[in-house]
């Protein structure tokens, strides 16, 4: 590499990095990583699970009452203060009336403090019968949750009753154990990658329009400070917008490796996304790899095109119009995202993905979802590497004719004639 | 002795509108090359040429005997009319970065950056930025940044336009000493009056015409000194009724009058002494703008208002 196009690299990258903006950028983007990761978890701790008050109205003799709560308490026991329910035991009273029973409750339960009550029938050990009167019958998880404790306390009664032990009924009630494993031996990779895969095409689109934007935005502060002139005195355009281009991209890469890292590092303190863990090096050199190639060629791609609308501009407002098409080439395999990964070797992903404005994104998540023939994968490469040397050509030719052009920018009939002028 | 840059038959249009026309040039070494015109004449278009910054339709350029190519040179230092810098950049940090671009290495770049500043007054400045700077130093470091590398060729495209007296002064002082220093500067003015205290040699372009070229001397005593300065008891009315007198070229507590071809200047002398006292009488050669609206005359061209004024610029 020659030393001129080095020392452009240098100064735009040295320029940029030690810019307040990119320091806080940088700075953000693991702050925001960590409250993506640790934030739900700290959340959760801190709510208080929505909890159920009911009360149990035992008609019969508190035999019923006795046994529940024990069950209950063993459940609570167990789960702790996430447990939802919180229940309050009542034994109906000699002079019982039912009529003025359920008054005194149905006031407190519209008055808020309960959430229901359960009238149990004075021979629900033997026949099971109880009434849950509430504010809401149905979707109430608690009461579901209550019944299962019912049916077990009567059940258990009966199993006694016919004579089998106590040691024997712990034994009967022991469950199932279910082993998960995948076909294989691989686990569950797919939704892994998916969910990598994911951010890593956040990543991809956010580098390529943020970091295009910077490098035309470079260029247009060179054409409005007027310094462009005083540049091609010792360079030629050529130097000046790869130097731009390389320069502004190993910013990128930079804050992309900076975020990474911080990424890296948060998994493995146990930092996790929509409560799936994520490991990273579990991903694979081989995705990492396909990473790489799409980032750099996309990248590349559409920095030239920005570059080269940079060259078109004298001022940033000038660029709006210019730039409405690149960005409709990033945004289209955006909303191809879905499709892609639901059959991602389908027709129209299939054939979009080798499209070369396409392919860093649409190939990408093909590879790592999908399965997509090795002759797409390479032949879709091929074209995006070509595309990218033309389009630098191209960005180029517009550089060295345009550059010294100030004033209104160039309409789209000029740009084209501009583009088809021999060199 | 071989010219450091010679341009043969240069032309360059846009579209239809044609900028510089068959334009053959020789740059001397060693001397202060003043390429003159009014706005539009095609003297920047020409220097990006030589800048390699534009591509001629036809002809060639060489530079020091070679042709030009793809690359950019490093023994030319060029200034241009739309000079800028990076604003965020630090003063001595850019003056390096554009040292350096010349290559430069860092060191000696460093070392002859130091002097500069110091001679500039910007030593205390070498750390601020380029926009906490008033004009007047950006400047300074512009001047700093193109001769710093030591080119043999020093191109200025219309170097004086925008600068204040002190500037002025200065970058004068600049291309003096570095002619003495032996490199060649070439510099592009529409205020010929600027040009006539500096240029060795001179080209004066009109329309992307050459009208003429050559050592400024020789132009100079190629015309007859048939332009009299003149003062005394006169009106201007009353020597524009003079036999001799051709026309009046300017007036105030002294007239500049050009004779009439063939006349004598005691035929002129004897008339004014008919007219009134003559206080004073010299004859003065033409001033660089009479031999461009001459020249501009005889090719059968002619001159707009707006051209006229852009070349007489500000009256010294």
């Amino acid at each position: 590499m020659n030393s001129k196009l080095m020392l452009i690299i240098k100064k735009e990258y040295f320029e940029r990095v030690k810019s307040r903006a990119f320091v806080i950028g940088t700075a953000l983007g693991p702050l925001l990583i960590a409250v993506m990761m640790f934030g739900p978890a700290l959340l959760a701790e801190r709510t208080e699970v929505a909890r159920q008050d009911l009360m149990i109205l035992d008609r019969g003799d508190g035999t019923a009452n006795e046994l529940i709560g024990e069950k209950l308490a063993g459940a609570r026991a167990m789960q702790g203060e996430t447990f939802p329910l919180d229940v309050e035991f009542e034994i109906a009273s000699a002079d019982f009336d039912e009529k003025v029973a359920r008054e005194q409750l149905d006031d407190r339960v519209e008055s808020g403090e309960l959430d229901g009550y359960v009238i149990l029938s004075d021979r629900f050990m033997r026949n099971g019968r109880a009434t849950y009167y509430g504010e809401s019958i149905s979707g109430a998880i608690g009461i579901d949750l209550l019944e299962n404790y019912l049916d077990q306390v009567v059940q258990e009664k009966r199993m006694l009753e016919i004579g089998i032990g106590a040691a024997d009924l712990a034994e009967i009630m022991r469950g199932a154990t279910l082993e998960k494993k995948a076909v294989g031996g691989e686990e569950d990779d797919l939704q892994q990658r998916t969910i990598l895969a994911i951010g890593m095409i956040m990543m991809l689109y956010m580098m390529m329009i943020l970091y295009g934007q910077f490098t035309m935005s470079a260029v247009i502060e060179d054409k409005s400070s007027r310094v462009v002139e005083v540049m091609l005195a010792s360079v030629t355009p050529n130097q000046l917008m790869v130097g731009k281009v390389l320069g502004q991209g190993a910013v990128g890469f930079s804050q992309f490796l900076i975020w990474g890292i911080a990424g890296a590092v948060f998994t493995q303190l146990g930092g996790n996304v929509g409560g799936m863990e994520i490991d990273f090096a579990r991903a694979g050199a081989v995705a990492w790899a396909w990473f790489g190639v799409f980032f750099v060629l996309g990248f590349l791609m559409y920095s030239a095109m920005y570059a080269g609308v940079g060259a078109l501009c004298s001022s940033m407002q000038d660029a709006q119009n210019y730039q409405f098409p690149i960005m409709a080439m990033i945004i289209i395999p955006m909303l191809m995202l879905a499709v892609a990964m639901k059959s991602p070797d389908s027709g129209p992903p299939m054939v979009m993905s080798l499209i070369p404005f396409f392919t860093p994104i649409l190939m990408f998540i093909r590879v790592m979802v999908g399965d997509p023939a090795l002759w797409q994968v390479i032949l879709s490469i091929v074209l995006l590497v070509i595309t990218v040397i033309l389009l630098m050509r191209l960005a180029g030719k517009l550089f060295r004719m345009s550059i010294l052009h100030f004033g209104k920018a160039p309409s789209w009939g000029e740009v084209l004639r501009m583009l088809r002028a021999p060199d | 002795m071989e010219p450091i840059l010679e341009l043969r038959g240069v032309r360059k249009t846009y579209g239809d509108f044609v900028a510089v026309q068959d334009l053959d040039l020789s740059v001397p070494p060693g001397s202060i090359y003043g390429v003159l015109g009014p706005n539009g004449a095609g003297k920047s278009t020409t220097i990006r040429m030589i800048m390699n910054i534009y591509v001629p339709d036809r002809g060639e350029i060489l530079l020091g005997g070679r042709r030009l190519d793809r690359s950019a040179t490093d023994r030319v230092a060029y200034l241009p009319e739309e000079r800028g810098l990076y604003k965020k950049m630090k003063v001595r940090e850019h003056i390096l970065y554009l040292a350096q671009l010349k290559g430069m290495s860092a060191d000696d770049a460093a070392t002859k950056a130091d002097a500069w500043l110091e001679r500039f007054d910007l030593a205390d400045r070498a750390d601020a930025k380029v926009d906490e700077l008033s004009k007047g130093m950006q400047q300074k470091v512009q001047f700093i940044a193109c001769v710093l590398p030591e080119p043999d060729l020093i191109i200025l495209d219309e170097p004086f336009s925008g600068l204040d007296p002190i500037n002025t002064r200065l970058l004068v002082e600049i291309i003096q000493e570095q002619r003495q220093a032996g490199r060649t500067v070439l510099f592009s003015t529409h205020v010929l009056e600027q040009a006539e205290k500096l240029c060795d040699h001179i080209v004066l372009i009109h329309r992307g015409n050459k009208l003429l070229d050559g050592p400024l001397e020789s132009i100079r005593e190629s015309y007859p000194v048939d332009t009299i300065e003149v003062a005394g008891a006169f009106d201007t009315a009353g020597l524009q009724g003079l036999a001799s007198v051709a026309k009046v070229l300017e007036q105030g507590t002294r007239w500049r009058v050009q004779m009439h071809e063939g006349r004598t200047h005691s035929e002129l002398l004897g008339e004014l002494t008919a007219l009134g006292e003559v206080d004073h009488f010299s004859a003065v050669r033409p001033p660089l703008t009479d031999i461009f609206v001459r020249e501009v005359e005889r090719e059968g061209l002619h001159i707009d208002e707006s051209e006229m004024s852009s070349a007489q610029g500000v009256s010294a």
